[in-house]
Formats: C-alpha cells, sequence, structure tokens
C-alpha cells in the first residue's frame, strides 16, 4: 500500500533526505561530464548543467511534497468514496453507526467514572504523601481499625517517617443558636488537622497553636454546604459563637467548598462531617488502661520516606508497645495504608471489572459492525453475479 | 473532462518514463537523456521536475529504485518497472491512444 511507503517516507526523513541530494548531485555530474565531454570548458560545463536542471531546491522541496500530497490525495479519495457508499445505504449505515456509538459511549462514560474515583485529584496538599494509620489484630477481622489515644500518642512521638500526624473522630451533634436545633455530623479533629492536610480555610483564621491551650480549644470549622445552608453563606460569622449540645464553640473558619473529609473505616456515623471541632486530649486518654480504640489516624510522610519504609518502622514501634503494655497491645499491630487506596479500595475492583466489561462490550460492538459489513459484501457479490 | 494543464503534462511525463524504464533499468539522467533522443530532441524533460515525479511513482509501487554504480563508475540510483509499473503503461498507453484520436477526430472535423 502506498500510504504506507509514504508514512515511512514521512518517518526516515534525514536519510532520504541525504539520499535525494546526492541523487541530484549524481544528475548534475553527469550531465557536467557529458558537457566536458563535448567540448565546454568545466565551468562552462557545470554552469549549463545547473542551468538546465532549475532551482535545485525548488526540487528537492517538490520531492519532498509529493509524500504529503500524495497522501492527503488518497486520504481524501478513500474518505470520499466511504461517504458515497454509506449514503448509498442509509439503513446499513445508521445501524453500524448506533453500534459503535453504543461500545464507545459505554467507555466513556465508564472511563470517566474511573478517572474522577480512581484518578481524580484529592482537595489535599500532596495527597501522595499522606496515609492513613491503623491498628489492626489478628483476631479481629478488620485490617483498618480505630486507633487509642495513648498508641497515637506513642506513635506521634516514637516515629521518624511522619512529619505530622492527626486524628479524626466523627460523631453527631446538637446544633442550636441562630436557627431551629439541628442534628449536625461533627468530626472532633486534632489542631493540626488543616495544617497537615495542606489546606486553609476559605474565610477565617483556621484553628491555631493556641486552640491546643486547654480553655482555648472550643472553636470549630465550618463545612461551606453548612455555611451556605444554615448561615446564608454570611462571612459575619467567624467570630461570632454556636452552641454545640449546650456548649459554646467560636468558629474561626469555613472550609473551602471542594474539602471534604470521609473515610468510611472507623466513621461512627457514617456521613460526610457538616463540621470540625477542635479536640484536645484531657489527661486520662494518656492512660494505657483507660481508654479505648475509637480515633481514625491521618500522617503525612516525610519527603523522601517511603510508604514500605513507614511500614516497616511502625511494625517496630507496635512490637515494642506490645512488650511494654502486653494487656493492652497484645496482638495489636499497625497497618500503614496509603490515602489513595484507602479512598478507592473498594470501589477499585468493581471498577476495573467495569472497565474490563465496557472493554468487551466495545469488541463486541466492533465484532457486530465487522459481520454487518461482511454480510453487506456477500450480498453484494451474490447480486452483481 | 477537462483536465488541468499540470496535470495533463504530468500523466505524459509517466508515460514516458514507464515506457523508458520498460526497456531496463535506468537512472534519473538517462531517462532524460533516453526520452531526448528517441524523441529526436522534440521532447525536452524539465529535469528537476522529473524527481518529484520519480518519486511519486515510487510511492505508487510502479517503479521500484535502487543505488547502483553507473557507467563512468558514479554511484547513481537506478530505477526499475515493476509488474504494477507494467500494468499501468498498459493503461497509460491505452488512455494516450484514446486522447490522440479523440484529438484527431476533433481536428478532423472542420
Amino acid at each position: 500500500m502506498s500510504w504506507i511507503a509514504r508514512l515511512r517516507g514521512m518517518l526516515r526523513r534525514e536519510r532520504l533526505d541525504h539520499d535525494l541530494d546526492e541523487e541530484l548531485r549524481s544528475h548534475l555530474e553527469m550531465r557536467a561530464a557529458d558537457n566536458l565531454a563535448a567540448g565546454m570548458s568545466p565551468e562552462e560545463a557545470r554552469y549549463e548543467a545547473q542551468k538546465r536542471f532549475g532551482n535545485t531546491t525548488l526540487h528537492k522541496e517538490d520531492t519532498r511534497a509529493v509524500d504529503i500530497l500524495g497522501w492527503l490525495d488518497e486520504c481524501s479519495r478513500d474518505f470520499r468514496h466511504a461517504l458515497r457508499m454509506l449514503q448509498r445505504s442509509p439503513g446499513f449505515t445508521a445501524v453500524a453507526v448506533l453500534t459503535l456509538a453504543l461500545g464507545i459511549g459505554a467507555n466513556t462514560a465508564i472511563f470517566s467514572v474511573i478517572n474522577s474515583v480512581l484518578l481524580h485529584p484529592l482537595p489535599y496538599h500532596d495527597p501522595d504523601n499522606l496515609v492513613m494509620v491503623w491498628e489492626n489484630n489478628s483476631q479481629h477481622p478488620s485490617p483498618h481499625n480505630t486507633v487509642s489515644p495513648p498508641n497515637f500518642l506513642d506513635w506521634q512521638s516514637r516515629n521518624t517517617v511522619f512529619s505530622s500526624m492527626a486524628f479524626i473522630f466523627d460523631g453527631r451533634d446538637n446544633l442550636t443558636g441562630n436557627g431551629d436545633p439541628q442534628e449536625v455530623v461533627v468530626q472532633a479533629v486534632s489542631i493540626n488537622f488543616f495544617s497537615l492536610l495542606g489546606v486553609d480555610p476559605l474565610i477565617g483564621p483556621g484553628f491555631t497553636p493556641e486552640n491546643g491551650q486547654p480553655g482555648h480549644a472550643n472553636v470549630v470549622i465550618l463545612s461551606y454546604g453548612l455555611w451556605k445552608e444554615r448561615f446564608a453563606g454570611d462571612p459575619a460569622i467567624v467570630g461570632k459563637s454556636i452552641l454545640l449540645n449546650g456548649r459554646p464553640q467560636t468558629v474561626v473558619g469555613v472550609a473551602p467548598q471542594n474539602f471534604q473529609w470521609f473515610i468510611k473505616d472507623g466513621s461512627l456515623t457514617g456521613a460526610k462531617p457538616q463540621m470540625w471541632s477542635s479536640f484536645v486530649f484531657p489527661q486520662s486518654f494518656h492512660d494505657h488502661k483507660q481508654i479505648g480504640r475509637f480515633m481514625t489516624v491521618v500522617a503525612r510522610l516525610h519527603p523522601g520516606a517511603r510508604h514500605s519504609q513507614a511500614q516497616i518502622q511502625m511494625n517496630a514501634i507496635a512490637s515494642r508497645l506490645e512488650q511494654e503494655y502486653p494487656d493492652f497491645d497484645g496482638h495489636w499491630g499497625v497497618n500503614v495504608v496509603p490515602l489513595r487506596q484507602q479512598i478507592s479500595g473498594d470501589l477499585r475492583p468493581a471498577l476495573l471489572v467495569l472497565f474490563g466489561a465496557v472493554a468487551f462490550v466495545l469488541l463486541i460492538a466492533c465484532a457486530n459492525v465487522s459481520s454487518l459489513l461482511l454480510a453487506r459484501a456477500a450480498g453484494e457479490s451474490r447480486a452483481s453475479c | 473532462m477537462f483536465k488541468p494543464k499540470n496535470d495533463l503534462l504530468q500523466g505524459t511525463l509517466a508515460l514516458l518514463v514507464l515506457k523508458t524504464l520498460a526497456r531496463g533499468p535506468l537512472h534519473g539522467y538517462g531517462i532524460t537523456i533516453h526520452i531526448q533522443m528517441v524523441s529526436k530532441d522534440i521532447l525536452r524533460v524539465e529535469e528537476g521536475s522529473l524527481y518529484p515525479a520519480l518519486h511519486r511513482m515510487e510511492q505508487d509501487g510502479w517503479v521500484s529504485a535502487e543505488w547502483g554504480i553507473s557507467e563512468n563508475h558514479r554511484r547513481a540510483r537506478y530505477y526499475r518497472l515493476t509488474a504494477k509499473g507494467r500494468k499501468q503503461l498498459g493503461e497509460e498507453e491505452k488512455n494516450w491512444e484514446r486522447l490522440t484520436q479523440g484529438v484527431a477526430h476533433v481536428l478532423q472535423f472542420a
């Protein structure tokens, strides 16, 4: 097929240019030699040869252009021919187009879903360095077990692989003041939660280190949705007080519109948060015998540290804790899970199966169209016999 | 169907080149010399425009080309007619016949 030759021509540009140069030069030399033999002087011979040949550069360009022009020519010819054939049998064209459209459409749809679920950017700074840190127990079924505060504190003080760690636990609270009482989903978080994620509030100062002091900890950040619904998107809400379960909390910020934090594992409410409140550990939380496992933990890896290194170090820390607190931490280990995997882990296998399925649908659509074409070709040849 | 002037000349050139190569492989310069000689100097191939035409014929598979050594020991690219080219030559010759017949008829009809 000549288009292959053309394509090859266009791809082996340099060698063909060099060859063409040589060919044209040898033509000129041969004419010059003939002129010389006919009696002209060397300068005359060469001059006449060049004059007769014409503009060498132009001819080179024209020769090169043959590839593209020829290709365009062939393409447009084939295209017009195909269009004519399709117009002649509208029914067939409709069926073929529909079949292909269904196949392609399904694939596009599923890939859009995959793109937004598995591939989309998470609304946090440098999300590939974020990991969830769970406890796990060989005797308990869940690999993502919630974490106990004293363990969290030990992890925090003993690790060298995380630049920071934060905790989250959620619950439902009664929001009163500024309107009807409303039950809201609140995530209690450590002070560094937003700064660990690298998220600045939309308005307001957000959590500051002094909110970590007892007495200054009654501060909340509203979700964008709640801010719009209940507080009419009024920026004056920052600095005002609201009542959560009867206790006054100061609003110090509103989260950005695209910000969300919802990890299904370890969520007590199973619902997306509408508010984040700062939480400071009371002294009792430091005691390994008093407090159960109810928090979820997110950590940011040191730049350059990898998830596997973190897992190894946390395993070591966990086994130390096992020895130090055999009753509480016996048989308990640590499971470090990259955030992306945590979020889309459940969906991943299902989506990949779906993707495989629609890929097959497309394959079937192509096979159908091919058989239609074959059937038509066979039908035509029989008719013309 | 009225063909633009360029097309007509290009078509003729292809015919002449194919017929020339039917006698055996030649390089580009040799083709111009042959046509000039055999046509008793009536037809002079515009030398530079020979090469784009040769390239096109090569792309279309009517001729194949390879490097060789010329009579005076120079490196030259030799073109040879392919089977497809031979068939194309037959087509072009037939078309030329019809064209000249047509023109002759019109001229005779005075």
